[in-house]
């Protein structure tokens, strides 16, 4: 398992697509995004992290829709399916989740607190804003995995794959965002411990339900 | 290399499968034992591929079974009724497609390498590890080509590749989907001598394929003859069949 999550992060590096094209993506709406909202200073420091919440989940849904459609493509996915059970390919949808985690949202995080400090100049929040998405993207990733099994057969699935899992992703942002802004106000921690369980919680339904849809399509 | 266990037998029973609710094959049986070939013939569409992804376990069929045992110590046929024993299907078969299941930005070893570690459970060391995989490219003489992009080659070395995963983990049945597309005459010699070896070492092939593969089969089979008759004979109504 470790050897796929080696050959995904390699392939996803060596594509040039996902990683760069996320990356890109989420730098350039950030710094566009006070053009459109004027340059109000309470106003971009209010928005900050409901914004970078919103377009972190934009870019990592921009790739993910490839997630099994490359592996169905090129026919790696038929033996993967074949030389697993239910539960080995669970755990195969974990793994790859996890490289794609590493390969595509890792870097937006890195990112994050200097783009954090274009919106609002206070490193209190930037930290604060990078811990919530550490903990957060995560679950974001497992509901898009699951969305990424629907529509691996289907040509275009992108946009689809945005439709199916948008619903579920809801609450990951209200804590997202809520967490961050409780991180950097110091108060209560509950919307952080809200988001950890939804990481840990999607951790599982997530892939398993994946393997089970992938299971179904390969028909 | 030499994993296949001595003598490995593969019982199909009645097999019927649907696609798109059509009926493609009913009453579908053979068997095929270490060391035999079978060759699946059959015009556009009646099925060859859907009969290899059964085998390879990747959906169930309409009814039929699909039963491989092994015997480990006797070869004679007496002593296999009392060693019969069932075998799962993971793990068993090399299921080769029209694709090649190769990621073209990864280079040729990178690919084969992963195929190797995929299919092997116990990691090689090193040193074995690259001796499995420069003998999977001599067979199939792609070993100058190791390091190159997979995306950079042409169609009938990607076969060859895709070809050469076959030898990077041992199994005992091989499903092959038109093994020799793409490949030139020196690409089939060389893969019917594959082949060859694979089945003296007690392996079992079943290929679906309309161009000879150069090796007498032991079985022949036409889906066309397994087709239903009667138009009617050929719907498959879900609701009906419960």
């Amino acid at each position: 398992m470790k050897n796929l999550f080696i050959r995904d992060i390699k392939a996803g590096i060596k594509a040039g697509g996902a990683i760069g094209t996320s990356l890109l993506f989420f730098i350039s709406v950030i710094i566009l995004s006070p053009f459109a909202l004027g340059t109000d200073k309470t106003l971009l420091a209010q928005a900050g992290p409901g914004l970078l919440w919103f377009f972190a989940l934009l870019a990592v849904l921009l790739g993910l829709d490839r997630l099994f459609q490359t592996d169905k493509e090129d026919g790696s996915l038929d033996i993967i399916l074949a030389a697993g059970d239910f539960s080995s390919l669970t755990v195969m949808v974990l793994v790859k989740s996890a490289a794609h985690w590493v390969s595509t949202v890792l870097p937006l995080i890195a990112a994050a607190p200097v783009l954090s400090l274009l919106l609002n100049p206070a490193w209190r929040q930037a930290a604060a804003l990078t811990a919530s998405l550490v903990l957060g993207t995560p679950a974001i990733t497992f509901i898009g995995a699951l969305g990424a099994a629907l529509t691996a057969a289907l040509p275009r699935g992108g946009v689809l794959l945005a439709v199916l899992v948008l619903p579920l992703i809801i609450p990951v942002i209200i804590f997202g965002t809520a967490a961050s802004v409780a991180l950097a106000a110091g108060t209560a921690l509950q919307p952080l411990y809200f988001l950890l369980a939804l990481t840990l919680f999607f951790g599982l339904v997530g892939p398993a339900a994946a393997a089970l849809a992938l299971k179904f399509t390969a028909e | 290399m030499a994993e296949i266990p001595q003598y490995v037998r593969i019982e199909i029973e009645g097999l019927q499968a649907q696609r798109g609710g059509k009926i493609l094959f009913s009453q579908l049986s053979f068997s095929l034992q270490s060391g035999q070939i079978a060759v699946i013939n059959g015009a556009n569409g009646t099925g060859k591929s859907t009969l290899l992804r059964l085998i390879a376990g990747l959906y169930p069929p309409l009814s039929g079974t699909i039963d491989l045992s092994m015997a480990t110590a006797q070869k004679t046929a007496p002593a296999l009724e009392n060693k019969n024993i069932s075998l799962p299907r993971q793990g068993f078969s090399h299921y080769l497609s029209d694709k090649n299941a190769m990621k073209p930005q990864l280079s040729v070893r990178d690919n084969l390498r992963f195929w190797c570690r995929f299919f092997t459970d116990k990691r090689l060391g090193a040193g074995e590890e690259k001796k499995v995989l420069l003998r999977a490219l001599d067979k199939v003489k792609m070993a100058a080509y190791a390091d190159l992009p997979f995306a950079a080659l042409s169609t009938g070395q990607k076969r060859r590749i895709g070809l050469s995963r076959l030898l990077t983990g041992a199994r005992p049945l091989w499903l092959l989907d038109e093994p020799g597309s793409g490949l030139d005459q020196a690409g089939a010699a060389l893969f019917s001598q594959i082949c060859r070896e694979h089945l003296a070492a007690g392996g079992l092939v079943i290929a679906a394929t309309h161009t000879p593969l150069g090796l007498p089969a032991d079985i022949s089979l036409n889906l066309a003859d397994y087709r239903p008759q009667t138009p009617e004979g050929q719907f498959y109504d879900p609701l009906q069949a419960g």
